[in-house]
């Protein structure tokens, strides 16, 4: 509580994680109000230099803020029962469609877009009270793993301003890691919630395909596209996905399977944690190996038994990632035509054109059999290695990304940039499988991410073992100084 | 493998997407290397697999009448277009008058 205090004193109340901020609002050491400028004055103050956003919503803000504060007065405890984010400030990234306000997946074909109707997303999150801050900066059409290819501008990771802050939810992450938002919501189709929280220190949860919904969601590759959380602790992800996850019936994918997570575990006695040779045999940045290995051992210490094993190599996974997404891409794509909503395709971005372009190529007839069949075939040996491997193994650890965040622009020579980054998502990813990021060292002064990936619907396990690391370590309590 | 100018040219008229001559040229080189990183797929022999057409197993989910009630009104469909005509979309004409 004093620590509560320093920070309302300070007028830093946007450095709370979301639980620390809740627990404030519940006791009233600040308003709604209190924390929700806290976050837009923070955001004034570094927009300039990080560029984290497209769109800052501060009237609507403030407007949802004095609203909570309101209902706060009104019906005391009981207003977070009902709204369990009451009051709680974040940012979303500009692929969901948020209703009267400009969505624009960071592309001219969207430039000035309004959206006409709410994600299933970002309305449970308004039920839920939380206050959106503003639509965050992303690769255009979530096509990259670096925010370069935006249509708008670039984003800058906070750690190094000279560097990129990962992507595709580059925005969303770079925010958080600025603590311009209490949370952020991301989205995820290999790589994209878990690379731009390695790259910008934070967590993120890339929940299984399914358990959120997509509806409202501007579609990249609609059989891997993962909405989820980027947070400040693995715990305030929890919290989020609780919220955010479960049935809707406008999304015919989306499971029924119920959203539960377990207590908080003591240790991790009884855990089987995989570590894949083929992952660990790539190419990896000396830093990224070093911090991955140590904390391994410090899951190991924990209780958990580190298995080593055999996972087929993961330059399979980047040819099934980049067929099949490129493929859905062409397709999902086609419908912006301009003529119901949007800007003509002659807006389209060079990245959109590569991809749109070597999606239909590979769909098209003579071609079909030998690239969109094969790749979805060897996807189905990808899902059954995973399946086999969890017969022994709770879960798989992994680095997230081979390397930290690059220096901007050099992504721009590379024909498949985004899916040769990803190369330690992209399995996952087509299995839909859950997986975590967390922070777990800082190399030359830029974050290092490691990642743990579950059986489908085991989101609960994951959620244990990474809040347990993160009780025993502080890695994702550093922040960059700005 | 290699792509050639015109199957580019191809392509693009495809996807409805108008190419520079520099654009043609660059896209032409980079969906080359891209093929070429992408044959990896052929030292894997799936002739006893099927394709994945559902991730998690989903199979025939039809919408519910009674849950699945999304609709927008017409003046918010029509809010975004650049023309509209008689409360209509006005799309490029198919047809020569």
């Amino acid at each position: 509580m004093l620590q509560l205090q320093f920070l309302k004193d300070n007028m830093e109340l946007y450095k709370l994680t979301l639980q620390e901020a809740l627990d404030g609002l519940k006791s009233k050491k600040f308003t709604c109000v209190e924390l929700t400028k806290s976050c837009l004055d923070r955001i004034s103050e570094l927009e300039p230099k990080v560029q984290a956003f497209v769109t800052v919503t501060p009237e609507i803000a403030l407007e949802q803020a004095t609203q909570a504060d309101k209902l706060i007065s009104e019906k005391g405890a009981q207003a977070f029962v009902e709204m369990p984010l009451l009051g709680v400030p974040y940012a979303c990234k500009d692929n969901f469609l948020t209703e009267g306000i400009q969505t624009t997946a960071s592309s001219k074909v969207l430039e000035g877009y309004i959206a006409q109707y709410e994600s299933t997303v970002t309305s449970r999150l308004k039920s839920a009270g939380a206050v959106l801050l503003g639509k965050t900066n992303m690769d255009a059409w979530a096509h990259g793993s670096s925010t370069e290819t935006s249509d708008f501008h670039l984003t800058f990771n906070p750690w190094d301003l000279s560097r990129v802050p990962g992507g595709s939810s580059g925005g969303s992450a770079a925010a958080l890691a600025a603590d311009m938002c209490i949370f952020a919501i991301g989205s995820e189709t290999a790589g994209s919630i878990r690379c731009p929280a390695a790259w910008c220190g934070v967590s993120g949860f890339k929940p299984t395909y399914g358990r959120v919904s997509r509806y409202g969601v501007v579609a990249m590759a609609s059989s891997t596209d993962s909405p989820g959380p980027i947070t400040k602790t693995i715990a305030d992800s929890e919290y989020v996905l609780k919220i955010i996850a479960g049935k809707d019936p406008h999304d015919a994918t989306s499971s029924d399977k119920p959203v539960e997570f377990g207590k908080e575990l003591q240790n991790l006695k009884g855990i089987k944690i995989g570590k894949p040779k083929s992952y660990f045999g790539i190419e990896l940045e000396e830093g990224t190996r070093q911090a991955v290995e140590s904390s391994i051992k410090k899951l190991e210490e924990l209780g958990a038994e580190i298995v080593e094993m055999d996972l087929l190599d993961p330059k399979y996974a980047i040819a099934v990632y980049t067929i099949i997404q490129r493929s859905e891409v062409s397709s999902n794509l086609a419908r912006f035509d301009g003529i119901r909503y949007g800007n003509t395709r002659d807006n389209f971005g060079f990245e959109a054109r590569k991809r749109m372009m070597l999606g239909a190529y590979t769909l098209s007839s003579g071609y079909y059999d030998a690239y969109y069949s094969k790749a979805q075939k060897v996807r189905t040996l990808i899902i059954q290695d995973f399946e086999k491997a969890f017969e022994t193994v709770d879960m798989i650890v992994a680095p997230t990304m081979p390397c930290v965040a690059l220096k901007i622009g050099e992504s721009a020579k590379s024909s498949m940039f985004g899916e040769l980054m990803d190369v330690l998502t992209e399995a996952s990813s087509v299995a839909g499988l859950p997986a975590i990021s967390m922070p777990v060292g800082i190399d030359n002064g830029m974050p290092v991410g490691m990642q743990l990936m579950s059986a489908q619907f085991n989101e609960a396990k994951l959620s244990q073992v990474g809040q347990l690391f993160q009780a025993s370590t502080d890695f994702h309590k550093k922040r960059p100084t700005l | 493998m290699s792509i050639s100018k015109d199957q580019v040219e191809k392509v693009a008229k495809l996807v409805k997407i108008k190419l520079t001559e520099e654009q043609t040229e660059k896209l032409s080189a980079m969906f080359s290397d891209t093929l070429d990183k992408i044959a990896v797929l052929k030292e894997l022999d799936t002739s006893k697999v099927n394709e994945t057409f559902s991730v998690t197993g989903t199979q025939n989910i039809f919408s519910d009448p009674v849950k699945n009630k999304a609709t927008l009104k017409k003046e918010v469909a029509l809010s975004q277009t650049k023309e509209q005509v008689k409360g209509l979309f006005a799309t490029t004409a198919v047809f020569e008058r």
